[in-house]
């Protein structure tokens, strides 16, 4: 190992730049978290939640709902993860993005879509099968449903940024399954155990599904207290404690399963390389059933929404959502990228700003989205702050807040499986900040591209925030969405849905555009 | 990608909310918060928006949490207001805004031809355009001659499993448990919601989804809202609508209200929305889409509802009733198991 070369006059720049980027992420997320945990004035309120079962058996009840989603995500994403990236079969491309979709609307949406196909009087539906829908199996499958593309698309990426040298060592000597078993699930793990625990936290925090399906969960516990008559934030904060502690366990969680170096890798995607599988007609199989478990929701309601006349009527209803939604989804994820970059860097190289600023960040990503809404509301609704809280500008605020830890650790998992060597050696021969980050951009160049679609599409699907925060005629699509679903016009909630998952394809075909690997990169 | 995109792109970020925050407000604008749904009361907006050229920015509660998703943001954004307006879907909310002065009282030119008993006589809150708690009965499972004709009927043991009712922490189902514990008392209530949970009653997310469950057959029957049945009606879903306890209690009407807010930032059209919301034309406007009943004398009721004339109505203390829903959450929350 060289010694570091960092020349004095170019320290600015990770000074400049860190500091930056840190200051935009504790900007948005600790006066929230300051503002919601402030509420907590008395005893009473800390401690009064925590004074019945109930309360302990909602959290293990959740946790266990959650536990048991991501298991079956995981499961059966890894595997599909590393089939899309690795192997080469028939409209592949078109199959992964007809998966990937369902990850785009609010899982409430895609569970409507189960309900007309499955419930009692649904087009496939009888009582057997809503009795199955409507009780905890069927939670579990429906969120399953909706966060397995989440694990199919980061295994994919960590999966495509394996070393090609090392794979095709192990193609030659052991074959394509244990190539993919031992070389590129391992080296893919940092992204794997990220899906894990996105999924975990997105089953544990979500609301809507299992409302609507009439399972109890500990986010209707908090949810209760802030959106019942008896306005208790202080309650709804204390409830949350027990979430500080779930992120210290999933943070020491992550750290036990992917904190060690995963396999070496020369960056994963520099050029082009041979698919590791070759075409066999299960595969097609196989991607179809992925791309027909997502697509199947949607459809119906498409189907639903055309059938009751809801795509004629939607022009009428969907004012300016849909601009509200793209520009601060955009802007958020823009931000969220380059602040993303800086600090991943930071993160996978261990430094200190970024392994203590990830907690924060995380913290905010997995309290129920009420409180961290709550807490925003609390945080800039000041005369001093109303040029910001009454304007679409809050929106993006609430979204870096939420989700900025998403576009971070995506960039850092990238960059934590290309070898220190690297950096060492660009350190030896004096390079500054800049040009180390920029090579480590180079050697991961999906990872900014991976790092913003999934900011993009955190944003553009987000509801429990923005629904309590948008500015007067600033409501973003989901919460038209939902504002619409009382009595709206047959079929209008349906056909938004669809329009909300084409807006999603838009956003991010155009993201690639702009961010996608140069040819020769 | 290339560093001058990288760059750009962040540029772009980094001024994203100065340049979202110049274009959100306009000269001639009112800020209205409300629980009405939206697909009923965005037409409203419309209207007042086309003849009076002041731009409507709403905010609308979501069917799970109405109406307490907005009257808690009321709350909330109380040390620095936001709303000019709020328009409630019921007439109970307004008291918890009142009782933390943060309602401007405005007695609205407007309000002279509505019925004493669904305003304050200071204007701190004005009912108009009426919906009631009523049962919808899936026809297909539940035979005409057994249809039920009261709440009492949830209870009823040849019903177990097959009757729901929307989650009573939130949204009208509040009021009218706290409306039946103002009327029967609140052990009796107690007991009765008990009764419910022993006939193993679902608990809906909302109304809305009553209406779902029902018109799906999910359900024998269920207790919603007027507008909710309408719509079901619209539909052509094979249900019929019951007014409850027309031989006893009787049925819960609950009007819409309308209030000015304290330290609204702009009161002037804040007043003018307030003056349009309570004119003939918009009950008639809500009356056609929305099925609401008509409280203003002359202004004709839809075909789908009764006319409040007609109907048995529980004799309700708003304020009170208010008191109470505050009183029975901890109680409630126990009930629903949250």
């Amino acid at each position: 190992m060289g010694r570091p070369l960092i020349a004095a006059p170019r320290r600015w720049q990770a000074q400049v730049f860190v500091t930056g980027a840190a200051a935009v992420v504790l900007v948005a997320v600790v006066p929230p978290l300051v503002a919601t945990f402030g509420q907590i004035t008395d005893a009473k309120d800390m401690f009064a939640p925590f004074a019945t079962g109930q309360t302990w058996g909602l959290l293990l009840r959740s946790l266990a709902l959650s536990g048991v989603v991501t298991v079956l995500a995981l499961g059966v994403g890894v595997p599909l993860g590393i089939l899309f990236a690795r192997a080469q079969f028939p409209f592949q491309g078109i199959l992964l993005a007809a998966h990937l979709s369902v990850f785009f609307l609010s899982p409430f949406l895609p569970t409507l879509g189960w309900f007309h196909l499955f419930g009692r009087e649904g087009y496939l539906g009888g009582p057997a099968s809503a009795q199955i829908l409507f009780s905890e199996l069927g939670c579990v499958l429906a969120l399953t449903g909706c966060f397995l593309p989440a694990v199919t698309a980061l295994t994919a990426i960590g999966a495509r940024g394996v070393d090609a040298s090392l794979e095709e060592a192990a193609r030659i000597a052991g074959g394509p399954w244990r190539a993919a078993a031992f070389v590129v699930a391992p080296s893919a793990a940092p992204a794997i155990v990220l899906a894990g625990v996105i999924v975990f936290v997105l089953a544990f925090s979500e609301l809507g599904t299992p409302m609507f399906l009439r399972v109890d969960v500990y986010p209707a516990l908090v949810f209760s207290r802030l959106g019942g008559m008896d306005f208790a934030p202080g309650e709804a904060a204390a409830l949350a404690l027990p979430l500080v502690a779930l992120t210290a366990a999933l943070a020491w969680f992550e750290q036990r399963l992917a904190g060690r170096r995963a396999i070496a890798a020369l960056g994963g995607g520099l050029r082009a390389r041979a698919p590791l599988f070759a075409f066999r007609p299960w595969m097609l199989g196989v991607g179809l059933v992925a791309a027909i478990v997502s697509i199947a929701p949607i459809a119906t309601l498409l189907f639903h929404g055309a059938l009751n006349g809801g795509f004629a009527e939607a022009p009428r209803w969907i004012g300016d959502a849909p601009v509200n939604t793209l520009l601060a989804s955009s802007l958020a994820a823009a931000l969220m990228t380059a602040v993303g970059v800086v600090l991943g860097f930071s993160l996978a190289h261990g430094h200190a700003t970024g392994r203590w600023l990830d907690p924060v960040a995380a913290l905010a990503f997995i309290l129920p989205a009420a409180i961290l809404g709550v807490g925003i509301a609390f945080a800039w609704n000041h005369a001093a702050t109303n040029w910001l809280y009454s304007s679409v500008g809050i929106l993006v605020v609430a979204y870096v807040a939420r989700y900025s830890v998403l576009a971070t650790r995506t960039i850092a998992a990238a960059m934590a499986q290309l070898p220190r060597s690297l950096d060492d050696a660009a350190r030896t021969i004096g390079a500054g900040y800049l040009a180390r980050l920029w090579l480590h951009l180079g050697m991961a160049p999906r990872s900014m591209f991976g790092a913003f679609a999934l900011a993009l599409v955190f944003s553009l699907r987000d509801l429990e925030t923005a629904v309590l925060l948008y500015p007067p005629g600033g409501e973003p699509l989901t919460a038209r969405i939902f504002t619409l679903e009382a009595n709206g016009p047959p079929g209008v909630v349906s056909a938004l849905a669809g329009l909300h998952v084409l807006i999603t394809f838009a956003a991010a075909s155009v993201g690639w555009l702009l961010l996608r690997p140069r040819s020769g990169a | 990608m290339n560093r001058r995109s990288l760059l750009a792109l962040s540029g772009a970020a980094a001024v994203a909310p100065l340049g979202l925050a110049g274009c959100s407000q306009s000269a001639q604008d009112v800020v209205a918060y409300t629980s009405v749904d939206q697909v009923f009361s965005e037409p409203v907006f419309q209207a007042f928006e086309r003849q009076s050229g002041i731009r409507v920015r709403a905010v609308y509660d979501t069917e799970e949490t109405k109406s307490t998703g907005v009257l808690n943001r009321l709350i909330a954004e109380a040390q620095n207001p936001q709303a000019d307006v709020f328009w409630s879907g019921d007439p109970v909310r307004p008291f918890q805004l009142i009782r933390r002065s943060l309602v401007e009282p405005y007695v609205s030119p407007q309000s002279a031809g509505l019925p004493d008993a669904f305003k304050a006589a200071d204007g701190a809150w004005t009912g108009f355009a009426a919906r009631a708690r009523v049962l919808l009965v899936n026809k297909e499972r539940v035979p005409e001659n057994e249809t039920p004709r009261g709440l009492r009927d949830l209870a009823d043991a040849r019903w177990r499993g097959q009757t729901v009712v929307a989650n009573p922490l939130f949204g009208t189902t509040t009021m009218h448990v706290a409306a039946l514990a103002s009327a029967w008392g609140e052990e009796a209530m107690r007991a009765f919601l008990t009764e419910l949970k022993s006939n193993e009653v679902r608990i809906a997310s909302s109304n809305g989804e009553v209406r779902r469950l029902v018109v799906a057959g999910e359900v024998a029957f269920g207790l919603t809202d007027t507008d909710d049945a309408n719509e079901a009606l619209r539909a052509g879903a094979s249900v019929s609508v019951v007014y409850p306890d027309q031989d006893d209690l009787g049925v819960l009407v609950m009007p819409t209200s309308v209030m000015l807010m304290r330290g609204a930032p702009r009161s002037t059209t804040g007043r003018a929305l307030v003056d349009y919301l309570l004119s003939a034309e918009v009950e008639r406007q809500m009356a056609e889409s929305a099925a609401h009943m008509p409280l203003r004398p002359g202004v004709p009721t839809p075909s789908n509802v009764r006319p409040v004339s007609d109907l048995r109505a529980m004799q309700v203390d708003y304020a009170r009733v208010a008191d109470q829903i505050e009183a029975q959450q901890d109680w409630l929350r126990q009930w629903v198991g949250l």
